[in-house]
This record gives structure tokens, sequence and C-alpha cells, in this order.
């Protein structure tokens, strides 16, 4: 089969690999429909390896998928040959400390599709039943690849502090400022304020829902947002850039005894200003991942037309064009660049 | 009637005479018995009368307030929200964007006539007394912490960093019902008293490997939470550090400086940072309960004991800054009917 096979920095090469062995046990063989692009995976194409793990030579990308399953091993009873799905990238281990009291995302001994195992920039590949969801007919597969980047953010609208009517900051939209929104809205958040500079994310953002999308080469964005709140700041904040001033900003823009959401990650050790925490009693919490259910409950509000991702996808291609019309393009055009899905089938 | 109060000058601690203010409608007037003096009051704004920690008994109430509640022995809420800001409207006046403390932007209690709200005041429980109930407001910062913290009982915690507040947090953990409690300070004498009430005290380690070890026994992979009250960027870097994966870290202390710090520790963690900084009204009646009954063990907290007249007399003669140094309240009592400064 065709594979997007990650080697190095700036080295993913399209290679022929053998179709991975029938599966055994647990264990499902899938045929990718859709995989999209992550931004961790360009930061793997542009700087890796990051996620993936220092002893790994070669490993084929590509975890944010929706499949058909095409073969099951002999104690598969959850799906059946001809499902659609949806992979959940986590493999645990069901054994340790915290799988042990249901914190599967923090697994020791946690296997990812599309780091630790090959992922789904290839026409197969295989998760155990426990990672996937049915997906139902009336949801396209496009947007079962979207499912898991959805997931990150609704994780963080499902934090104690995120209530209804309650307003929220978002800042950065590309493709988890964009989920943020969205979930956001569909979560029954009140008004929903977006700080991005980029005019066509912008224009996506106000498209899927953000109230206003402040530019902060016309506007101080700290000054607008209390401005719009009655000096107050919004009761959640929601970090989806990973750099020092946004997250001050985050953290800033929060009204006092706010929740602040960090789900981007820095690149380098920040300076950012935890007293707000004890002085205006701010909560600062780190939001990454999220629990298998959220899946489920992200696919019943796609079903229900509550959550529609579509303006997210900006590209969709044959994994033979994945460089060149893919991470390259990601990388030269981030602006009208958001989500690139890929078939390789 | 002349009452007395003690202001910080430029000059140093002056006891004052004024005339006893009359309380105007829903205000009361405290006689202080009991005030705790710390390094902190010796930096409060000048012409300030210096303590935000007292207690004392009621002499006057103005129009509205029931006369029966004078006599009352009462601790003073240790800070005034604004009352008009969205989070004082919202019921949340803990987080007031005009919050004023005493002692610091308003007068505070070392006076034998204080003028105060009548609901800012809280009526002692039966067999708690003035000097121990000048501890309410600390011990309420640490009760408010660890009712804000996700830890439940049975969770494993650690309190962190030096201070006042980490003695008091401490011992408001151990309350708790919590499983494993690590109280990681520098002083031995502090460790002491909290080991002796039933956590495990380290000075903090040196290196990786003694943090470690601290990790295993707070349940493998780290405490659930970690309650930071020495307000130093590496007391705070320590205890994001130390949490379990999905852990919480609460700021008891006061502002640190800022630092740079990997906040993705935070972010890939999934842990979270949340704060306590004040104490509402129903937070200090439940300190005051659960002290009453002794299921705080308030002696550890107390240090030296001096009247108010040998107070002003060691702020005369220079020797006081060296005392107020240790963990441990300094109280300073004022009985009924003492000439102050005489
Ligand atoms: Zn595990
Ligand atoms: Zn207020
Ligand atoms: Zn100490």
């Amino acid at each position: 089969m065709l594979a997007a096979n990650w080697h190095g920095p700036k080295d993913i090469r399209l290679e022929e690999l053998p179709d991975p062995i029938e599966p055994t046990g647990e264990d499902v063989l899938v045929e990718v429909s859709w995989c999209g692009i992550c931004g961790t995976d360009l930061h793997e194409y542009l700087a890796g390896p990051i996620f993936i793990p220092p002893h790994v030579d070669e490993v084929v990308l590509g975890h944010e998928f929706s499949a058909r399953v095409v073969a099951i091993g002999d104690q598969v009873d959850s799906v059946a040959i001809g499902d659609r799905v949806v992979v959940i990238p986590h493999r645990v281990c069901r054994e340790c400390h915290f799988c042990r009291r249901l914190m599967f995302q923090h697994c020791r001994n946690l296997q990812l599709i599309g780091y630790t195992r090959n992922g789904a920039f290839a026409r197969f590949t295989i998760a155990r039943q426990d990672q996937l969801v049915v997906l139902p007919a009336e949801i396209p597969e496009e947007f079962g690849a979207l499912v898991e980047p959805l997931a990150v953010t609704f994780h963080g609208m499902r934090q104690p502090g995120v209530e209804l009517g309650a307003d929220i900051t978002i800042i950065g939209a590309g493709p988890i400022g964009l989920s943020a929104v969205a979930t956001a809205k569909a979560a029954g958040l009140g008004r929903i304020y977006v700080v991005e500079m980029l005019p066509q994310r912008a224009a996506i953002a106000r498209a899927m829902g953000a109230d206003e999308v402040l530019d902060p080469r016309d506007v101080e964005p700290l000054a607008a947002i209390r401005e719009l709140t009655g000096g107050e700041g919004t009761s959640v904040t929601m970090e989806c850039v990973g750099r020092e001033e946004t997250m001050d900003l985050a953290i800033q823009a929060a009204r006092p005894g706010g929740l602040v959401l960090l789900a981007g990650i820095t690149e380098s050790p920040s300076d950012v200003d935890l007293n707000a925490a004890v002085r205006d009693e701010k909560e600062i919490r780190g939001c990454i991942g999220y629990f298998d259910g959220e899946f489920g409950a992200v696919i019943e509000l796609l079903a229900s037309g509550r959550l529609d991702p579509a303006p997210m996808i900006t590209h969709k291609l044959e994994l033979d064009r994945i460089v060149a019309d893919g991470f390259e393009l990601l990388v030269r055009d981030r602006d009208s660049c958001i989500k690139v899905l890929v078939s390789p089938s | 009637m002349t009452c007395t109060e003690i202001r910080l000058t430029d000059a140093g601690l002056e006891a004052a005479r004024i005339e006893q203010p009359s309380p105007g409608p829903g205000e009361v007037v405290v006689a202080t018995r009991a005030a705790i003096v710390g390094p902190t009051d010796l930096e409060a704004p000048n012409n300030r009368v210096i303590c935000g920690e007292f207690s004392g008994e009621i002499i006057d109430v103005g129009p509205g307030v029931d006369r029966g509640m004078i006599g009352t022995a009462v601790a003073v809420l240790g800070f005034r929200p604004g009352g008009t800001c969205d989070r004082c409207l919202d019921g949340a006046s803990t987080a007031c964007s005009d919050l004023q403390l005493r002692g610091d932007s308003i007068d505070g209690g070392l006076a034998n006539a204080v003028l105060v709200g009548a609901h800012e005041v809280l009526p002692l429980p039966a067999g708690l007394g003035c000097e121990a109930a000048a501890l309410m407001h600390r011990l309420a910062r640490a009760l408010r912490a660890i009712r804000r913290s996700t830890g439940r009982p049975g969770d494993h915690v650690a309190v962190l960093g030096g201070g006042p507040l980490a003695l008091a947090t401490s011992l408001v953990s151990l309350s708790a019902g919590f499983g494993r409690t690590a109280f990681v300070h520098d002083h031995a004498r502090c460790r002491d008293a909290v080991a002796s009430n039933g956590a495990r005290a380290v000075a903090p380690p040196g290196n990786g490997a003694g943090w470690d070890e601290l990790r295993t026994w707070l349940g493998g992979y780290g405490p659930d939470v970690v309650f930071e009250c020495g307000g130093t960027p590496e007391s705070r870097l320590a205890a994001i550090d130390l949490t379990r994966p999905a852990g919480s870290v609460v700021l008891v202390a006061d502002d640190a400086t800022r630092v740079p710090m990997d906040i993705n520790l935070l972010v890939m963690g999934d842990k979270r940072v949340q704060g306590a900084r004040v104490y509402t009204a129903g937070e200090a009646r439940a300190t005051l309960e659960l002290m009453a009954r002794s299921r705080i063990k308030v002696s550890a907290l107390i240090g030296e004991t001096v009247e108010v007249n040998a107070f002003l007399a060691a702020a005369r003669n220079g020797s006081l800054q060296s005392r107020l140094a240790g963990c441990e309240a300094t109280i300073v009592r004022w009985p009924r009917d003492t000439a102050v400064g005489a």
C-alpha cells in the first residue's frame, strides 16, 4: 500500500509498504477514508521528532481519521466488517495506575496511532476495537476525520466553570481555535470573541459562529475585550496559539473568578503570570486530550447538526500529493489553509 | 470616651488617642482583644492602623443593629469587598475587583475601638477565645483553598513553601480527611509541629531523587493536589512539577515575581492552577467551628503572646522586627481597661 512515511524532519517519503497482516485478538483492520493533517503532524514534518519517540526511525503519520472496517480479529465483538468508524488514536494498556482509575489519557504505556504505531496516511491501519466509534450513516466521512480535533476543544467546553450562556474569548483561529468556536457554540456558550489577525481565518471564525473577531493590528485585544464586557473580561478564555504573549492575554482577558484554558503548546519556557490565580481567583487549566466518551458525544452533536465543522475543511487531496500540496501548503499559506483532508484510498 | 489606636507612621508605631467613634446604621464598634502582628504590618502604608487579623468584643452598635450584640466576642473579616462590581453583584465577592485588605488598603484592628459593619463580624462559637480567634483569617484562607481545590477525602496532598500560610494550610488540610499529607518546609520547628499532627514533614529536597521519593510516597505519581504557599517562582514550579498528571495546584500565597517556566508542564500534564486570596463569611464561620471543636490544632500556630504595652515598648526599642520572623503568629493581647502608652 502507498503510505506517507516519516523518516525525519522535512523527510516524509511516499513509499510502498506491505499491507498490514490479518488482525488477531481484539485488533481490527481498517481502510482509511479521510485523514486530516494536524498541527502536530506539521511540527513533526518541520522539526520532528516531537511526539514521535526518539528511538523510532520511521513511522506513518496520521491520527485524525475516519475509516471502514475491512477485517476483524477473533475476539472483536463491538464492530463488524463494513462499519464506518472514527478511530481514537490512543491505545491504552488498561492495566497501569491511570488506566485502573479510568484516566486513560494518562496511561503510562500509551501507544498512539500516527506517532508510535503506523497511522492513517496509508490505505490501511490497525486499531483495537475499543479505539473505534461507529459513525452514523448521516455523518459524512469527511466530518468523521474532524471528530478528533473537535474532541480536544469539546473536552475544554466540558470543564467545570464553562457554563451555559457564559461568554468566551478564543485566541487564535487555526484548526483548534475554530474547533473551539464550533464546540463553544454547540455547548451553549453565549458571546464568542475571537482574536485573530489573518483575514481568511477571521472570516471562517465568523462563519462558524464568532460574534466578534478582533484583529490585534487594529485594536489592542485586551482593551477591546474589556470594553465589550463592561470592563470585566470574559468568563472563559481559551488559548489556541501556544505563545507567551497569547497565554498572558488569555489570563488577562478572563474576568475575575474566570477560567483560563490553555490548549496551545509553547516551543520554549514561557513567563506566564500565575499571580492572577490568587489575585483574581482565576483558574488556569491545561487543556489537552480528551476522554474516550467525548468522541461519541461529538458524533452525536454532528449527527444532530448542532456542530457544523464544514467551513474548516479548506482542502481535500489524494495521498500522493500530501507533501507538496499538503504539508508544504500549510507552511506556505497559513491563512487560507485550515484543515487539509487526505484520502489514501 | 477616649480610645487608642496604633498607627504606623514615618516615626514608627504610634499610639494615638481618639474619641470612640459612634456607629452609623448597620455598624458596630469592636474593642480589639487580640491582634496578630507580622512583618508585613511594619510595611503598611503611612498612617495606617495596622493588623488585618484581629478579634474582640462589641462595645457599641448603630441604628438597626440588635443591642443584644453588645458584649459579644467576635472575629472580624480581614477584608472588605467593594460591593458594586459585577463579581460582588454575582455574590462572588472573594474575586471582587475593588477588594480592600484591612491593615493595608484600609485601617486594621490594632485599636480598642474599631468601626466595622455588623455583617463583617462573626460571633465566636462557645469555647473559642479571642486569642485563638484572631487566627481565623489565615485559617479561613486555607479552608477556602482546600474547598476550591479538587482534593476530596482520601486524596493525597502536599503543602509546599515557607511562611505562616504554609503552616496554617497544612494544619487545616489535616482536618480535611485527606489520605497522605506531606509538608515540605524549611523550618524544623514548623515541621515538628505539623508532623506531630499527622503529616509527613520534610525539608525541601535538594535534588530530583528527593522529589521522586516524595512523589512515590504520595500515591506513586505525585499528590492529587499541591497547596503552594511559598509564593516564590521556584516553589510554584516545584508545585506544578510535583502534582500528578491531571492534578491541581492551589496557590495560597500572595504575588510572586514572574520567571520563565515551562508552562507546558501544565498543558501537557493536563494540570490546573487555582488560587485563593480571601474567603466568604460562610467559610469564616466554618473555620471558627472547626477551631472551636479543636479539629484544627490552633496551638501549633501561636508563637509569642505579648501584651499591648510591652509590644509598643519592643517597637520603640527596636527589638520587635526580629521577634516577628517565624511562621507562628505573634499575638498582641489588649485586655479590657488597659491604659495604652501611659
Ligand atoms: Zn495504562
Ligand atoms: Zn466588588
Ligand atoms: Zn516555618
